[in-house]
Formats: structure tokens, sequence, C-alpha cells
């Protein structure tokens, strides 16, 4: 008897763990999107949620969540908001990746408060750059198979602390944004805009229930 | 020396002489005789038609045979000489010496003249041993019978006469009993298109166009509007097909221009598979290789639009003349506008051809989450789903039993992209043009004066959905509700080999019976 409660007990704890590892391989990236939305978009193949926020030549999707949120959109349509949410990507099948907010938070942009621009959160693993051209002040995040390149030329205590925590868990905030080398058809061809960095520190249970509490 | 055998032979006994002379002559008789004799062969003439004349009569002219008709499976019958057997068979290998003797022929012939005012003359069709049963001056054509077996005496006299435009069998045509749903039929080689690409259109055999393409292949009085991203109107598999009014090719509502030319690809590739060029020995071809295919833009180079663009795109077109419009766009979400211009190119009878829209993963049931405009209801509107070469339905593909209606290929399909160059898409985007340049086929051999008109839209709508191929893998995915009419049907036009056009007077012409593929028949002629 105690034989299978043990078992039963190992199996469970292996599933857990197994479900825990499984979890932290989804993306933790949360975005703060200040741009003009257009809703009511129409795309070749109908793969579009149909509200979309653009600036700076770089468009997202935004799933809306509710009701409220579809008459935002309708009432702002072509006006500047800022969406708060999580970010997730998905494999298009006529369009390439698509970048798709799900909406937590649809307020009208107040240009004393909100700059145009995305702010985001990443969580996940940091991992220096392979390429050999990157600048030194490059590495790449990898937040659940998102992986986004980093620029840390804004401090160098920034660089020093990344080069210490290369294969760790991180936290980092800082501002996307599309560099003026890269080209329009690169952005269309779905390369990832590059964030600037302005905080990271290590991530650590404590510090990410209490980041997601805040 | 050789004076002096002539002389030995010379002074042989005569007796002697006649005898061997003989002796010889039945030798080579008992050798050659069988040689000699023309014999009857089943087969299919391999050679080319030429501008005059079928490939089974340019067989029976090259070859000196007899031709005696046709059989149901399209192959001919021909009494050849011996002395032709080697040319015969050096211009063929699909040859059968058992000939069938019960076996239904027809031996009639169809001979096309230029108009009115130029037939063949009586004393041609006297010098060719024929009969006329009917002078079908609508089509342009006699319709003939030999007298006698057909030889290649009587084919010669028929050239001669400047006023036979084309001489070909008039061939028997039966609805295929033995093909099952997902079967692709071979290629009508004999009118298969010179384009180079062709063996990677897939498409193209799946829903019956190849099988079309003998009797029709042209649309040129149908417009086509693709609604997308604009056309790449200068690419050379396109630009002959172009509609145009005044130099211009369509209206970009994205920039506010006349000029729609595609920043994307979607349009260009669209407009590929509905009309490409056919037979110019580039690229690709569309279902229909020729027909107008006028560029409408409301899509940007990211692949995206406003509704209100799309409204307008619409009406532009259908004030413009389109039949039918190809919508390979959509969205989850509709606004009135939307609804209202559908509505408009109904009343006003015209098509809507709509992709279901595509979800990576396992696709979407639009029936629970609708995709617009596909899924609006209105009775212009034909929403298709994507398949794959195996008749499967393509993962992304959206579906719904009450708001999908038909399936067309669309996976891996190559058409044309900007720059004059060639591409594999994915997608029903892709689904979509294969019933749109379908439509404009139908439209076309169905009616002599095609025209905006609710009628001959909802004629041509159900005419795709009845003529549907029924795939039970696919029954569960759309095609439930009226009008279409055949759950899990794919988009076949193959009925369109076997069809006259449906306003013709009634003729002594049997059922079953058809005008040839080559025969060219001017629309403008027939009531």
């Amino acid at each position: 008897m105690w034989k299978l409660v043990a078992g039963t007990g190992l199996a469970l704890v292996t599933l857990a763990t197994a479900m825990a590892d499984n979890a932290t391989e989804k993306p933790d990236v949360t975005v703060e999107f200040c741009g003009r939305i257009r809703h009511g978009v129409m795309v070749i193949g109908g793969e579009c949620t149909g509200t979309t926020i653009a600036v700076n030549r770089m468009t997202w999707e935004i799933q809306l969540t509710s009701d409220a949120q579809q008459k935002f959109a309708q009432q702002h349509h072509k006006k500047s908001v800022v969406v708060t949410g999580t970010l997730k990507k998905v494999v298009g099948i006529e369009m390439k990746d698509r970048w798709i907010i799900d909406a937590k938070k649809l307020v009208p942009q107040d240009p004393e408060k909100h700059k145009l621009g995305v702010r985001m959160i990443i969580v996940g693993k940091l991992q220096p750059t392979s390429s050999k051209d990157t600048p030194a002040a490059f590495m790449t995040i990898d937040s659940g198979g998102q992986v986004w390149s980093i620029d840390l030329s804004a401090n160098p205590k920034l660089k020093a602390t990344a080069s210490s925590l290369v294969g760790e868990s991180v936290w980092v905030m800082g501002s996307l944004k599309q560099p003026a080398e890269q080209n329009l058809t690169q952005e269309k061809s779905g390369v990832p805009p590059i964030l600037y960095v302005s905080s990271l520190k290590k991530q650590t249970s404590d510090s990410l229930n209490r980041d997601r509490n805040q | 020396m050789t004076n002096i055998r002539s002389l030995e032979i010379v002074e042989a006994p005569v007796i002697q002489r006649t005898l061997g002379l003989l002796i010889l002559v039945c030798v080579v008789s008992t050798l050659t005789s069988k040689d000699l004799r023309a014999r009857e062969y089943c087969l299919k003439a391999k050679c080319q038609a030429d501008k005059r004349l079928s490939s089974e009569l340019v067989f029976c002219r090259q070859t000196k045979s007899k031709f005696k008709g046709v059989c149901r499976d399209g192959r001919a019958v021909y009494d050849v000489p011996g002395s032709q057997v080697q040319s015969m068979r050096s211009l063929t290998n699909s040859i059968d010496s058992d000939v069938p003797e019960s076996e239904l022929r027809s031996t009639r012939l169809l001979i096309s003249y230029s108009d009115t005012n130029h037939k063949p003359s009586t004393d041609t069709i006297k010098a060719a041993g024929l009969r006329v049963i009917q002078d079908y001056e609508n089509g342009s054509f006699l319709i003939v019978e030999p007298q006698d077996d057909l030889s290649a005496e009587s084919v010669g006299a028929l050239m001669a006469d400047h006023a036979v435009k084309y001489v070909a069998p008039d061939y028997i045509m039966s609805v295929p009993h033995d093909t099952q749903a997902g079967d692709v039929r071979p290629l009508a080689t004999a009118s298969a298109p010179n384009d180079p690409m062709l063996d990677r259109l897939w498409g193209m055999q799946n829903c019956g166009a190849t099988t079309v393409w003998p009797s029709r292949r042209d649309a040129t009085k149908i417009i086509v509007a693709v609604i997308d991203s604009g056309v790449d109107y200068r690419h050379p598999d396109l630009q002959a097909n172009m509609w145009s009014r005044g130099g211009q090719v369509g209206y970009d509502f994205y920039d506010e221009d006349n000029d729609p030319m595609d920043e994307q690809n979607h349009g260009t590739h669209v407009a590929g598979t509905i009309a490409g060029v056919g037979n110019n020995e580039v690229g690709v071809v569309g279902v229909a290789w020729k027909t107008q295919i006028m560029a409408m833009r409301f899509l940007g180079p990211d692949g995206s639009g406003a509704t209100s663009d799309a409204v307008r795109c619409i009406d532009w077109a259908v004030a413009n003349g389109a039949h039918i419009l190809n919508n390979s766009w959509g969205g989850p979400d509709s606004s009135p506008e939307l609804v209202e211009a559908v509505a408009r190119a109904e009343r006003q009878g015209v098509l809507f051809v709509a992709a279901a829209g595509n979800t990576g993963g396992t696709g979407n049931n639009n029936d629970q989450r609708p995709s617009y405009p596909s899924s609006l209801r209105s009775k212009n509107v034909i929403a298709v789903g994507a398949i794959d070469e195996n008749n499967a339905r393509g993962s992304f593909s959206h579906y719904g039993r009450q708001s999908v209606d038909i399936g067309a290929p669309g996976v891996q399909v190559l058409s044309t992209t900007r720059n004059n160059t060639y591409e594999s898409f994915s997608g029903t985007s892709m689904a979509a043009p294969h019933v749109a340049g379908a439509a404009a086929l139908v439209w076309a051999k169905t009616f002599q004066d095609p025209s905006q008109d609710p009628d001959q839209m909802v004629k041509v709508r159900d005419l795709i959905y009845e003529n549907a191929r029924p795939v039970p893998a696919l029954e569960n995915f759309w095609g439930h509700t009226a009008p279409a009419k055949i759950p899990g049907g794919v988009l076949d036009i193959s009925f369109l080999a076997q069809t006259p056009p449906t306003d013709l007077p009634p003729t002594e012409i049997p059922r079953l019976r058809f005008v040839e593929n080559r025969m060219i028949v001017d629309p403008a002629r027939l009531r």
C-alpha cells in the first residue's frame, strides 16, 4: 500500500515539476504600447484580430477581450491610445509572424503622461549574441521562445550586470525601437525591433511574485 | 562483263524465264500479302493538330489511312495500309489492333467555317465524299457524315477549300461513370497550354480546369475584380489580361490614385491563379486563360487595409462593370457599410467570392466565430475553404458547415508574384481565386451576353455548387446550407467540358454530343 502511495506521490511531483517547467516556457512579455489604433482592419487571408496599433513603423494587433474594449476601439479609431497587456507571437499562414497584444487595459493617450512608443518588461533567460558583427552592448533575452535583441549601451553598469547574469533568468525593462539601420523590408519580414534596456535585475521567485503583484 | 551476263539472260529460253518470273511473283506475293492488306487499328493519335485539322485527321492524312470514327474513350479507328504501318508506329505508340466491333463510334465530322458568307462549297463536300447533316449557322459549322470511310484524299479535298476553317471528329461525350470523389483527371494533352510551370499547378487539374480547357479556356467578356493589395499589371503573365479603360487598369484606394500597383505580392498571386495568360510559353496559366482582371487596391505593403476602403473598392468595381469580385481578405469584424456594399453588389448581379480565412494550427469554425466578408449571407457570396493536393482540408483553413460553401485548391499554390517572379503560397486566399477563375469560365460558357444580372449571377453560382465534387472526408467542414448543395464539395468545373451552352436552341445534335473541343466558335454568334 505504502508503495502505491509513494509511487503516486512521485508521479505527482514529477508532473508538477513538468508543469512548472512548461509554465516557465511560456513567454512573459508585458507591453505598454502608445500609438494610433485602427479598428475594423481587414488583412490578407483574414489573419487578423481586426484591431491594430501602430507607431514608428511598428504595427501590432490588439486582441480585444471585452465588449467595452470593442466599443472603445470603435470610438477611438485612428486616434492615439495606450494599450497595456501581454504580448504573444502567432505564426501566420499568409501573413508573416503576427504580434498580438492581449489587451488588459485601453485608455486614450494623455500627451502629458504618455509618450508615443512601446515600453516592455520581459522576463527571460539572458544570452550573449552569437553574431560577431553585433556590438558588445547587445545581448538577447529568450522568453519562452520569443527572442528579443536588447541594447545595454545606455548604462555601462547594465552591461557589467548583464555579463554576470548570462544564462540566468532576468527581468528587463526598456523601450522598444526600430533601429535606424533596420529598413522597412526587414520590418515587414518580421524581424523584431530592439529593446533599449533601462533596467535589469536577476529574477528570483520572490521578485517575480512581487513584480506580478505590482 | 555486265554485257555478257545480260546476254546470257536474254538468251535463256522464254518459257524458263516466264516460269521463273511467275514463281518469284508468287513468293513475293505470299510473303507480303499480309502486310499489303490494310488493317484496322484503334489508337490515340499522337501527332500534333495543325491549324485547320484535328490530330486524328492529321494522322489520317499522314498515314494515308481511312478514318473509321472515334470511340467513346477518345481513341480513333483507322484502316491503315500495310505500307504505312511503320509511319503509323512513328506517330503513336498507343496502338491496339483488336478493334472492338460493338463499340459505339462517331464517324461524323464538324467543319468550322469563317462566316456565313464563306462556307465550304457543295463541290468540296461532294469531292470529300461527305453528306451534310446540318448547317449549324449559329456556331458557324457543318455537321457532316462520310458516305464511305474518310480517306486521306477526302481530308485533302477539304483542305483545298479555304472556307474550311477547322475540321475535327464530332467526339462522343458522356458523363464519366468511373471517376470517384477525389479522382484527378489526366491532363488533356491535345489542348494543354505550353506554359512551362503547368506541371506544378496541381490545382488546375484538381478543379477540373485542365479537363475544360480543350473546350473552354477563355472568358474574354468577363471582368474579374481582384480586390486586394493591387496587381503587378506589368507582369508578363498578366499584362495581356488586364482590364483597361482609358489606360486605367483599376483603382488604388490605399494611396488614392489611379495606379493600383501591388507592393505586397498577394494580389498579383491571386490574379495569376484567376487568369495567368495561357499558352504564352511563360510561367503559369490561370483557370481562365484569358479574362479581364481589374486591379483594386486597398491593402497596403503590410497586407492590411481599412474596411471603408474595401467598401469603396467593391462599389468602384461594380460601377465599372465587374462580374466577379475576388476577395482574399477578411477580418473578424463586419460593419453595416460592408454588409450593404456586398448587398449592393448582389442586387447588381455581381458574384462575390470570398476566402473563408486562415488560422494557424487547426483553423477556425466560422459558424462559431465568423470571419467577414465570407460569413456574410448575401446570395452572391461564395465562401471558399482550402484543400491540399490530397483533397484534405488545409490545416489552417477556416471551415463551417453553415458558413463555408465549398473547397478549392489552397495549399502550395504556385502563381505570379511581383517583378516577373513566381512563388508558392498557401491559404484560403489561394483557394478563392480558383473559384473566381472557374466562375469566369462558367459565366462565359453559360451566357453569350454576360452581364451584371442577378439571374445570371445566381445561375453561375448554382452551377458551381451543383457540380462540386463531394469528398467524404470534408463532409463535416462545409457545404451544408443552401444554396451550397454538396456537403464536403470541392470545386470541379469539368462539367463544362460535357455540356453545351444552356441557352442554345434545341438542335438535332444528340444530347451527349458536343462541339469538338478545338472548334473555334464565335460566342457572339450563339443565340
